[in-house]
């Protein structure tokens, strides 16, 4: 009797074979973001995650102007602190940008028309730190370089008595680029 | 796991390299500025040329104030980080049924700040042509640096030319013309000269 009490708690006590073991719960694939930084300015994106260590979004940007912004993110480590990777490239449409530009060029008033409607866009890569559960709410911050192109329209006008026209301007700036975002998984 | 590590590694160290490898880049190719008109002199004209011929001169300077008409960024930079480059020419004569027909050859030089090299921008040469009422010309020295001639945002412009009338013809004592002139221009800077304002 006392034989079979033993055999029996340690058959209970023993790992379970592998094909035994108890479904673990998946990882959820869907999540929603917040994001501040430079150049990304405010976004809010919607993520998809096929397996924990990668993710892909989509974000509604503002900051001199509506825009959108996609990013790869992976995130090798499954723990409550992981370093993370990100790409991201963004593309904001032609809004204030512009007049922005006017300003803080300090461009003269009489040569505004010189300088038409501007978009920008940019690539970036980044490396960062994320905190929280890949199951629910994380926050991560990120820094990186990022390749800016500032696509502004000419115009035409009349300064100081000459006619002067100007084609397309090429803007582009390599730059250091931050993020911060809070993140949650459902 | 070394690529991860690369992954990681590469944008830090160039992050790490800092405000000399971030840049800002500003390019316009192409600024076209059309001056009022300007009116030359040519010595010893306003007569009918003598049963000889006449054959004379004629020049003018025209200062281009670039920095009044243009917008800075595409022009402040230091130096060695700013080009600036003459892409064209063209003179329209004024007046009605005027021609150039006087005009064997024109040449165009940047003169620039004193002690500068002039720069021949472009030349001009009649030929048989006969009846043009514009000449366009294009640059000599697409990529000769202008930037360096700039005096206080200005460039200045010398247009010479050799003017010569068949006996018994009236000779111009002036000519107008409506000036027009491109340029591209692109600076460059790093964020750490934008953050010392050089």
């Amino acid at each position: 009797m006392r034989l079979a009490v033993l055999i029996l708690i340690a058959s209970l006590a023993a790992p379970l074979p592998a094909g035994a073991a108890p479904a673990e719960e998946p990882y959820p694939q869907l999540g929603l973001a917040l994001t501040v930084g430079a150049p990304d300015g405010a976004v809010l994106s919607f993520a998809w995650s096929p397996w924990y260590w990668i993710m892909a979004d989509l974000g509604f940007a503002y900051t001199l102007a509506p825009g959108l912004v996609v990013g790869v993110e992976i995130r090798p480590i499954d723990f409550f602190i992981s370093p993370i990777v990100r790409g991201e490239y963004g593309y904001y449409f032609p809004g204030d940008t512009a007049n922005q530009i006017k300003r803080w060029a300090g461009v003269p008033e009489a040569q505004w028309p010189l300088i038409g409607n501007a978009s920008y866009d940019w690539v970036s890569g980044l490396v960062g730190i994320a905190l929280g559960s890949r199951r629910g709410f994380t926050a991560s911050i990120a820094g990186g370089i990022g390749l800016l192109q500032l696509n502004v329209k000419g115009g035409s006008g009349i300064v100081n008595g000459i006619q002067v026209t100007t084609a397309d301007y090429r803007i582009q700036s390599l730059m250091p680029v931050a993020r911060i975002s809070f993140l949650y998984f459902f | 796991m070394k690529r991860s590590l690369l992954l990681v590694a590469a944008p830090l160290a160039v992050a790490l390299q800092g405000c000399g490898t971030f840049y800002a880049e500003a390019e316009q190719p192409r600024v076209c500025l059309t001056l009022p008109p300007q009116t030359f002199a040519i010595p010893g004209g306003g007569a009918v040329a003598p049963p000889g011929g006449f054959n004379g001169a004629s020049s003018g300077s025209v200062d281009i104030g670039l920095a009044d008409v243009v917008p800075a960024f595409l022009l402040d930079g230091p130096p060695g980080n700013r080009i600036l480059h003459f892409l064209s020419f063209e003179a329209r004569i004024q007046g009605a049924g005027l021609t150039f027909d006087w005009l064997n050859h024109l040449e165009l030089v940047a003169d620039g700040q004193p002690g500068a090299a002039p720069v021949q921008l472009a030349r001009y040469a009649r030929g048989g042509a006969i009846g043009a009422t514009a000449i366009r010309l294009e640059s000599l020295a697409p990529d000769a640096n202008l930037a360096d001639l700039l005096a206080g945002g200005g460039l200045a412009l010398t247009v010479s030319g050799d003017v010569s009338v068949p006996g018994g013809q009236a000779v111009p004592g002036t000519w107008t013309a409506t000036i027009s002139t491109c340029f591209s221009a692109k600076v460059h800077r790093t964020l750490q000269e934008i953050i010392d304002g050089t």
